[in-house]
């Protein structure tokens, strides 16, 4: 009976600890954001930013996608007159860290595309490598600011 | 004791099937312009017809000019030192007998996408401005159109070479 009762017990414990595990299970944290350089007509510019993923019960994929502007940087609403509305064409990111998959070049657009995915892991530092080409033809103001959004998931 | 350890094996099952939630970041992406000025030259202008004496030639040169800033001026100007302005015969048996520059000055008029053209100007060794812009340009091709008007009593030998330089500058 007292061995029933232990049993019981730990079972509850057990349920009751279930619903708090997959909170901390899958982690994703912005270490810094990325600044492009050379941003002119006719470059390509680059620039880098790292993130931090945590998935330590299992595997885990991680996606892009710019929901705002379908991967085209907009110019900033001040100090850019004059200057095309967004960029001709798409901003591509790679992503790359220690005993990642990763998934290549990607464009960003409005849809989730993956871009890189691995193993458990209980914190992996991953590089998110930018690229803009930007058309010799694209009229840009000096000290004008483009910017997006990439938003990651991690799953 | 059987009864607690089914329900044991009901709750590990319970746990594996338990999906994690996806996680979400957002991570902003800026580039902010950096200056550029540049003009290339394309087409070099060609005389072709007319340009004999009595006749008025016309030809039409290329630039390509980029500029980040809100604003742009393009002048020209003639750095010959004392034929400024006006072109110049090639030395040499080619031209013996010639006038050595043309008596009017050549005249030019540039036009192109996005820039405002200050009508036709006549060349000299002083800059002038032949076309302005009110707004960032990039990579805009500008149409220079030079007219040459030579008077009937130019002595010009036949296959006789003139040129001139003109120097374009954007700022």
């Amino acid at each position: 009976m007292r061995t029933r009762i232990t049993l019981l017990a730990m079972l509850v414990a057990l349920i009751i600890a279930v619903p708090a595990a997959p909170a901390s299970a899958l982690s994703l944290s912005i270490e810094t954001n990325a600044t492009l350089a050379p941003f002119q007509p006719g470059q390509t510019a680059t620039g880098s930013g790292t993130l931090t993923v945590a998935a330590p019960l299992g595997s885990w994929t991680l996606k892009v996608q710019d929901s705002t502007g379908a991967g085209f940087m907009a110019k900033a609403a001040a100090g850019c007159a004059g200057s095309d509305a967004q960029l001709t064409n798409r901003l591509s990111v790679t992503v790359t860290g220690s005993g990642v998959t990763s998934a290549g070049s990607k464009l960003i657009d409005g849809t989730a595309t993956q871009v890189a995915n691995g193993p458990l892991t209980v914190a992996t530092i991953l590089t998110t490598a930018y690229a803009q080409i930007i058309p010799a033809s694209q009229t840009m103001l000096t000290g004008c600011a483009y910017t997006l959004t990439a938003t990651y998931t991690l799953q | 004791m059987s009864k607690v350890a089914a329900l044991a094996v009901g709750a590990v099952v319970a746990v594996g099937a338990f999906a994690a939630p996806a996680q979400a970041a957002d991570q902003l992406v800026t580039g902010t312009t950096q200056g550029v000025l540049a003009l290339t030259a394309g087409t070099a202008p060609l005389f072709t017809t007319n340009f004999q004496p009595g006749g008025t030639a016309t030809a039409n040169g290329t630039m390509t000019a980029t500029n980040t800033a809100a604003s742009s001026t393009l002048a020209v100007i003639d750095n010959a030192v004392t034929t400024a302005g006006k072109m110049d015969a090639a030395t040499g048996a080619t031209c013996t007998g010639s006038d050595a520059s043309l008596t009017n000055a050549l005249t030019t008029g540039v036009t192109g996408s996005g820039v405002t053209t200050s009508g036709v100007k006549t060349l000299s060794g002083t800059g002038q401005t032949v076309a302005t812009a009110a707004a960032p340009i990039s990579a805009v091709v500008l149409t220079a159109a030079y007219s040459q008007v030579i008077p009937s009593a130019q002595l010009m030998l036949t296959g006789c070479v003139y040129t001139l330089t003109a120097t374009y500058t954007l700022s």
